[in-house]
């Protein structure tokens, strides 16, 4: 009989083996991680190549189609100005207006016509300059007209378009760099004003306009300590005195950003990025203009490079924040002074940068641009129009080409990565089995059920865990996670010492570790599906 | 022999019926991403603890 025993021992043992490379020669379809996606958004669809040297690509919608304006190519000096017509995710018509000249701060407008208005910052050896062009749709040719010629240095060029109107700023060294507004009407400038005069450094303007048409500018002051924002608003009888609105910060200057203005309910909003006092991120700040004061500024995420959704009716933004793999691009709705409702638009492994946003009938279509495995840059769009089917699997962060043996995997990794965890927590392990044993050398706790004795021992760890004793401890994933996971550690653990007649010290260390073990394994569940 | 299979069983049944719960989770409240800790757990769980320590103290 002991021969049919090691027979049928053998047979088992065969049966695992064969199972275990069946299911690892299966193992290499599955991926290495799941992409989850923002429900409710579309595929990224990628558009088209762009270089690395301009700090803003433009982007405008009306109902003729969306269109685009960049900067193409590799070579700082030898960049294409490149306009381009969108329909359904598709590039329609794509037009270089100006070929291999160094350029920057292209900024499209649009008018009620549907005409496309071009305006651009160029330079060269001669000196630098602001031209212009009109396009209609379909194209049907254009017409070039520099309207600002100068050997001052030029920078940081933004404009807002009113109907036919062009309204621009700009910073120009002159000796030192001040802030300078013109008026662009018929091909000509007009009104042109310098709004600072300081020796101070005057940069990143931005423009918008009131319901009355009334511009507003909005800049970075960088002086030797610090760099300020300030405000000024066009009166009838020239602009207001510059104030202060808030602190801006060199990180972001350097890192090419700007200030984001929009009009809203008869006020002002501005939103930088700055460094909070106590901490060493960028962090985006709102304020409030009305009336000529200002609000003291909220500190809203961590990020750069906000823009406000305009055309919407409650307060929305879109900016680059920070996540695991780097710059992601974030949504969100702003209410009562904090940002509510954040989806994180940045799908895989990627980083993410530089995000503009228009919306169209309601829903939003939000660009940004992601390092090009060709060189450069690639612009890529989302949009919340037309979503993206999410199967079952994908929604629970499995891959759905594999999804049991992910969930192998998954499993697996998991419960490794829980002895980890435990073992990192062999402080809190010890410290709570002192207090445990201390508590059993009372007849009242230690006549206790072993339920209780489970439970009592799991709320011990929960509370000495908080204390900064482990070395590690599992990300937190929300209430309903974290207290699925207590349950079923508590649940799982007495369970499984149900059958133990003993209770002794041995018994009650086991159960410590077993609960650790478990409710790291079910805590880490999504921390493992994300990494 | 057989109870440290039917241990191991039990343990394998435990995880997979969690691992099976954990993702159920998921299908009815959506992916969780992760959070700021909530600070609040630890003054639950001190009152869960300081009632689990009374109860037997009353009983």
């Amino acid at each position: 009989m002991k021969g049919v025993i090691v027979l049928k021992r053998t047979g088992i043992c065969q049966y695992l083996l064969i199972v275990s490379v069946l299911i690892f020669s299966i193992s290499v379809q599955a991926k290495e991680y799941i992409e989850i996606w923002p429900e409710g958004w579309s595929e990224v669809e990628p558009l088209f190549s762009t270089s690395i040297y301009a700090d803003r690509f433009s982007v405008e919608h009306d109902d003729l189609g969306t269109s685009t304006s960049s900067v193409d190519g590799l070579y700082f000096r030898e960049l294409d100005l490149t306009y381009r017509l969108i329909r359904n995710s598709t590039i329609q018509e794509e037009i270089v207006l100006v070929e291999k000249r160094e350029l920057d701060n292209p900024v499209l407008g649009l008018d009620s016509q549907g005409n496309r208005h071009l305006v651009w910052l160029e330079r060269s050896l001669g000196g630098n300059s602001l031209s212009y062009a009109q396009i209609s749709v379909p194209y049907k040719g254009h017409e070039q007209t520099v309207f600002l010629e100068t050997k001052n240095t030029i920078q940081d060029l933004a404009a807002i378009q009113d109907d036919s109107v062009t309204h621009l700023v700009w910073s120009e060294r002159d000796p030192y760099f001040q802030i300078n507004y013109g008026r662009l009407e018929n091909r000509e400038l007009v009104d042109v004003a310098t709004i600072t005069d300081s020796t101070d450094l005057s940069v990143r303007p931005n423009i918008v306009l009131d319901k009355e048409g009334t511009p507003y500018i909005i800049w970075y002051e960088t002086t030797s300590v610090s760099v300020q924002v300030f405000y000024s608003k066009k009166e009838d009888n020239g602009w207001s005195q510059p104030f202060r609105v808030g602190v801006g910060s060199i990180l972001d200057i350097q890192e090419g950003g700007t200030i984001a203005l929009t009009a809203r309910d008869d006020q002002i909003y501005a939103a930088w990025a700055a460094l909070p006092r106590n901490s060493n991120r960028l962090f985006i700040h709102l304020v409030e203009i009305a009336e000529g004061k200002s609000s003291q500024p909220i500190i809203l995420e961590p990020g750069s490079r906000p823009r406000f959704v305009e055309g919407m009716s409650d307060f929305q933004l879109v900016w680059q924040g920070v996540g695991q793999f780097g710059a992601q691009i974030h949504h969100g709705v702003l209410r009562e002074g904090q940002i509510v409702e954040k989806t994180n638009l940045t799908v895989g492994r990627k980083m993410a940068f530089r995000p503009e946003v228009v919306s169209q009938n309601g829903f939003l279509y939000i660009y940004w641009l992601q390092a090009d495995p060709n060189r450069g840059f690639r612009l890529h769009e989302i949009n919340n129009q037309f979503p993206k089917t999410i199967t079952l699997w994908r929604k629970i962060g499995l891959d759905e080409s594999a999804p049991l043996i992910h969930s192998f995997f998954i499993g697996v990794s998991t419960f490794m990565l829980s002895l980890v965890y435990t073992f990192m927590n062999l402080g809190v392990l010890i410290v709570g089995g002192l207090i445990f044993a201390l508590l059993q050398r009372w007849d009242a706790y230690k006549k206790q059920p072993l339920f209780y004795q489970v439970l009592l021992a799991a709320v011990l760890l929960v509370v000495i865990s908080q204390f900064p004793i482990a070395v590690g401890k599992p990300r937190y994933f929300g209430l309903i996670h974290y207290a699925l996971s207590f349950f079923l550690a508590t649940l799982g653990t007495y369970s499984l010492m149900r059958s133990v007649k003993d209770k002794g010290a041995f018994v009650y260390a086991a159960i410590f570790v077993l609960w650790m073990i478990l409710f790291n394994f079910f805590s880490l569940l999504p921390q493992n599906i994300l990494t | 022999m057989r109870t440290a299979w039917k241990i191991a069983g039990k343990i394998i049944l435990l995880l997979g019926g969690g691992f099976i719960a954990v993702f159920a989770n998921f299908a009815i409240f959506g992916f969780p991403f992760p959070k700021e800790p909530n600070l609040n757990i630890f003054w639950a769980a001190l009152a869960l603890l300081v009632a689990l320590l009374g109860i037997p103290l009353f009983r």
